[in-house]
């Protein structure tokens, strides 16, 4: 196989769900000399693409998504430890704070789109579930991420969220993140009306409107 | 004569004429502690606390239809899951338990199962004559998916399936023993699945996951000579059809084209929804009411207006008074 035809197995291994043939082909990379690098972003994060499209198209659903993200954890183990050094995907990409918002621990949702976010090259910081408009405040001005992801699946926590927008909006008025937020109660017009800059309406939009919020073509 | 709104329902149900059509905002636990003014936690900790906050709100909303239910985690708890209670917010997981050891629950002991049925019992007799009673309990699916880490479950679904299995068989256990003392204690129920919906799984895996776990639970409200309720969260579009083949006498949707699926299944079973529970915790009572009539005239088939979920905690009751006004207001043009 050419380096062209590993990334396709790799992209391939990935969507189909393939666990042991993505180690192979990965060792197939390393044993043959290809770029690890190449292999990471054309085969697996390729291949996370296309999961992504399938999830957006509800051809696949979130188990779907979970084990292909498995699949691509375990090209990217063997991996990632051959990409050349200051070199590595991700490295030079913008940064995403994400977190369910407070009295919510649904997490389903934010992890697939941190986990779509990651596989598009943005560092992921995130928070976990059920996080406070504080801690929030707190690890903006520490981490200083280009966007903030709120999620929440409870339709009883959207103030939740527009608290917390308002107050990042207070806190950090002149150098504020880009907001991006979603989740199943969470509407076009709720986003507005809290002053959010992006709603997205699944882990695919969300990915699409990340890239406009920070201009990445 | 004015109806009470036990008759209404009951007339609807059977005859599916629309003068009789009710209203049904799905007020639960939280939205009712809020109205009474008493935190959460003590509404889901105590039957007699949330009896007497869903009495309190049928007395201020006069709905057709009371549904005892205070959070999504009670059944989960009573197999082992560890929950907190926030003071004045929903409960939620703190552990699961030990897959080897989960047992179905006695309901009659187990966690909270005790305090629900008494909450069921408090209702009936406090209203029960003037409404009807519901006791919500969950698929299979959805209590499984509580039973460990809602991820790994779903992963399972395609890479461990048989640990799954073992999973819903003993969920299903559970759910049986708390639905046939649901229907001793003389209430309605209504199978409410929040996690078996097509915002999370596909067509396939509700077929092989959810459908035969369902099926005995219908089995056993069918022999009860009950109407069989499901409520399904998020899309139901997508699993439509799975649905249908488990012929629910009622299903309560979230997302669904109901004018399209009314009329596809017209006959077959009566769909109850979807009114935005995102425009009732938001909307002023001006678009609210325009809002419901338009839910009811999109639809040409008899169908249960109601919200599409549970009303939220916070929303203003203007906004659901004015929801029911308006479908009794319409009725009566009728």
């Amino acid at each position: 196989m050419n380096e062209k035809e590993i990334w396709k197995k790799l992209a391939e291994s990935v969507v189909l769900m393939k666990e042991e043939q993505v180690a192979a082909v990965a060792n197939t990379v390393l044993e043959n000399g290809f770029s690890a690098r190449e292999a990471i972003l054309n085969g697996l994060t390729e291949g996370m693409r296309q999961v992504g499209v399938k999830f957006s198209e509800k051809v696949y659903f979130v188990p779907e998504v979970l084990v292909c993200a498995d699949v691509m954890y375990r090209g990217f183990d063997i991996l990632k430890d051959y990409a050349e050094d200051g070199d590595k995907p991700d490295s030079k990409k913008s940064s995403v704070l994400i977190g369910v918002v407070e009295g919510d621990f649904h997490d389903i949702g934010k992890n697939i789109v941190g986990l779509m976010l990651s596989t598009e090259g943005f560092i992921i910081h995130d928070l976990g579930a059920n996080i406070s408009a504080s801690l929030f405040l707190e690890k903006i001005a520490e981490l200083e991420p280009d966007i903030v992801a709120l999620s929440t699946l409870m339709s009883t926590t959207l103030d939740k969220m527009k608290t917390i927008v308002d107050k990042i909006r207070e806190e950090f008025s002149d150098r504020c993140p880009k907001i991006m937020v979603g989740g199943a109660p969470v509407s076009e017009h709720f986003a507005e009306q809290i002053g959010a800059d992006f709603y997205g309406e699944d882990a695919g939009q969300a990915v699409v409107g990340a890239k406009q919020l920070v201009r990445v073509a | 004569m004015i109806k009470s709104p036990k008759k209404r329902f009951w007339d609807f149900v059977t005859h599916k004429k629309l003068a009789d059509l009710p209203a049904i905002p799905i007020i639960v636990g939280d939205h009712a502690a809020y109205l009474s003014g008493i935190p959460v936690k003590e509404v889901c900790k105590s039957g007699k606390k949330l009896a007497e906050v869903l009495e309190n709100s049928f007395f201020i909303y006069n709905h057709d239809l009371v549904i005892v239910f205070s959070d999504v985690t009670v059944e989960a708890e009573a197999m082992g899951t560890v929950i907190s209670f926030p003071e004045n917010d929903s409960p939620y997981i703190l552990k699961y338990p030990d897959l080897s050891k989960i047992k179905a629950g006695d309901p009659l002991q187990a966690g909270r199962l005790p305090e629900i049925l008494y909450a069921a019992e408090c209702c009936l007799n406090s209203i029960g004559s003037d409404v009807q009673i519901c006791v919500s309990l969950k698929d299979p699916f959805s209590l499984s998916a509580q039973l460990k880490d809602s991820g790994d479950f779903f992963r399972d679904c395609i890479k461990n399936p048989d640990l799954n299995t073992k999973i819903l068989e003993i969920a299903l256990e559970n759910q049986k023993m708390f639905l046939r003392e649901i229907i001793k204690v003389g209430c309605l129920p209504l199978i409410g699945a929040p996690l078996s919906s097509g915002s999370l799984i596909s067509p396939a895996i509700f077929s092989k996951f959810v459908s035969p776990y369902l099926k005995p639970l219908i089995q056993i409200i069918r022999e009860a000579d009950l109407p069989v309720m499901i409520h399904i969260c998020g899309d139901a579009e997508i699993i439509i059809n799975e649905i249908m083949l488990l012929k629910p006498d009622i299903l309560s949707v979230d997302q669904l084209d109901i004018p399209k699926n009314a009329g596809r299944f017209n006959g077959k079973t009566l769909f109850m929804g979807n009114f935005s529970t995102d425009l009732m915790v938001k909307g002023t009572t001006k678009n609210i009411c325009s809002e419901t009539k338009k839910l009811i005239q999109s639809v040409n088939y008899p169908f249960l207006p109601a919200t599409g979920c549970d009303v939220p905690k916070v929303t203003p009751k203007e906004n659901v008074i004015a929801f029911i006004k308006t479908v009794r207001e319409y009725k009566e043009k009728i």
